[in-house]
C-alpha cells in the first residue's frame, strides 16, 4: 500500500465509520502516517470529527446513504469503528471492489451483534460457557426443560439480530 | 444487543425465567423476540486480549499478541483498566490459541479486541470486536505503539511492535451531569499525579454515564498505576458554566 500526500491525488483515504473517541485515536494515528482522513458518525461535532480532513453526518445503519457516501469520497479503506452499520452494503462495496473493509465486510457483519459471533464460536469450538441456546425465541422455549438441562443459574443476554 | 451488556441478567432458578426474559427483550437495541441464553460462569477475572494481524517485513500476515489487559466493568461499561493482567502460563496460552483462531476466522488486517473469562487455568470466549477496545485506553500509556497506533498500522500493511513499555492503568472520566458544552475543572491538579496523562474527548454533549475522558498513568507495578489513574480520575470535575 503507497502512502501519498493528503489533499493531492496521490493521496491514501481512510473513511472511519464511527468518530468517537477511540475512532479520534485511530485517526491521528493516520494523519501522522501521511493518511487523508475522513470521519463519519450521526451527530455532529463527534470527537473524531474534529481531527479529520473532513467530516460527515449520516445514519450509518442507512445503507443507501452509506453508500452515497462512499461513492462520493472514494475511500481505498474502509474502517468500521461501532457495531451499528449498514454492513450488508459493506458487503456490497467490498464485493464490487469500491474499498477495502476493514478487516472484512464478513468480519464487521458477524461482529454487527452478539448473535452473529457467537453462532460463529458455538460452531466452530467449544468455548462458549455451558450450555449456550442460541438464539431463542419465547414460543418456542420451555422453562422447566432448559431449567433442567442449562443448571441453574443461567444468564439471559438481548438478541438484536432480524 | 451490541457487547454493551444491556438486557443481560442472572437466573438463579425456574422462577426467574419470565422476568429476565421480559428484561432482556426490552433492553435489546431492536426487540427481535429473541434472547440468548447461557451458561453461568463463575469466572476470577476477565480480559481483554488485543490481537493484531499484520504483515511483517516479507509481506506475510501474522498474528501478534498483547500482553493481556484487565479491566472493572458496572452495569456493563467498562471503568477501569490495566496492563499486563497476571495470568497463569496455561490461561494465558489458551487464551491466544483462542484469539488466534477466532481472529484467522474473521480474517484481513487489523487489531482486534477479544474478551475472554478466566478461572484458574480455564478461559471460555466471551466476545471479538475487529477494532480497538475501549478497555485498551491503557495502551495510550502502557505500550511502545497504543492499540490505535498498531491498528493504523496494521491496517495500512505496515509492520507492528506489540511490545509492552511499562506497566499502565486506565480509569473513565463520566459527564456526571447532562448537559451540553460542559467544562472540566481540576485538571493541573490531576496532572499533579506523578506518571499521569489525561484524554478528554471533546464531546459535544454530556450525560451522566458518558465517557467524556480518561486518565491513563504508569507505575513500578500494576497495583501503583492503578491507584494513580484512578486519583487522577477523580480530580476532574465536570462543570457546567
Amino acid at each position: 500500500m503507497k502512502l501519498g500526500t493528503p489533499l493531492s491525488p496521490s493521496a491514501l483515504r481512510v473513511m472511519l465509520l464511527g468518530s468517537g473517541e477511540l475512532g479520534k485515536e485511530v485517526l491521528i494515528a493516520l494523519q501522522r502516517l501521511g493518511v487523508e482522513t475522513i470521519a463519519v458518525d450521526r451527530y455532529p461535532n463527534a470527537p473524531g470529527h474534529q481531527v479529520a480532513h473532513r467530516a460527515h453526518v449520516i445514519q450509518m445503519t442507512d445503507g443507501a446513504a452509506l453508500r452515497a457516501l462512499v461513492e462520493l469520497e472514494k475511500p481505498h479503506l474502509i474502517v468500521p469503528e461501532i457495531e451499528a452499520i449498514a454492513t450488508d452494503t459493506l458487503v456490497q462495496i467490498e464485493a464490487e471492489g469500491l474499498a477495502e473493509v476493514i478487516p472484512t465486510a464478513r468480519a464487521a457483519q458477524l461482529t454487527m451483534n452478539r448473535e452473529g459471533i457467537r453462532r460463529l464460536a458455538a460452531e466452530n469450538w467449544a468455548w462458549l460457557p455451558r450450555p449456550t441456546v442460541l438464539p431463542t425465541r419465547w414460543t418456542n422455549f420451555r422453562p422447566p426443560s432448559m431449567a433442567a438441562t442449562a443448571r441453574l443459574p443461567s444468564a439471559t443476554r438481548a438478541s438484536s439480530s432480524r | 444487543m451490541s457487547s454493551s451488556g444491556k438486557g443481560q441478567s442472572l437466573l438463579k432458578g425456574p422462577d426467574d425465567v419470565k422476568k429476565a426474559w421480559d428484561y432482556a427483550a426490552a433492553g435489546g437495541r431492536v426487540n427481535s423476540g429473541r434472547v440468548i441464553v447461557e451458561g453461568f460462569i463463575d469466572f476470577e477475572y476477565e480480559i481483554t486480549l488485543l490481537t493484531v494481524r499484520a504483515r511483517d517485513a516479507g509481506g506475510t500476515v501474522q498474528t501478534y499478541f498483547c500482553d493481556p489487559i484487565g479491566h472493572v466493568q458496572v452495569s456493563g461499561d467498562y471503568v477501569e483498566s490495566w496492563q499486563p493482567q497476571a495470568m497463569s502460563p496455561l490461561a494465558l496460552q489458551r487464551s491466544r490459541e483462542i484469539a488466534g483462531a477466532v481472529t484467522a476466522n474473521l480474517g484481513g488486517r487489523g487489531l482486534f479486541g477479544v474478551e475472554l473469562f478466566v478461572k484458574g487455568d480455564e478461559v471460555w470466549f466471551s466476545e471479538v470486536s475487529p477494532r480497538p477496545h475501549d478497555t485498551g485506553l491503557v495502551t495510550l500509556c502502557s505500550q511502545r505503539f497504543s492499540e490505535f497506533e498498531l491498528h493504523a498500522r496494521a491496517i495500512l500493511g505496515l509492520p507492528v511492535d506489540v511490545s509492552l513499555r511499562e506497566p499502565g492503568a486506565s480509569a473513565v472520566i463520566y459527564g456526571g451531569m447532562d448537559e451540553a458544552g460542559i467544562a472540566f475543572e481540576g485538571l493541573a491538579d490531576a496532572l499533579a499525579v506523578p506518571r499521569t496523562d489525561i484524554r478528554l474527548f471533546g464531546k459535544p454533549e454530556a450525560f451522566v454515564k458518558r465517557r467524556m475522558g480518561v486518565a491513563v498513568a504508569n507505575g513500578a507495578d500494576v497495583a501503583e498505576a492503578r491507584e494513580r489513574a484512578k486519583r487522577a480520575a477523580g480530580k476532574v470535575k465536570p462543570v457546567k458554566e
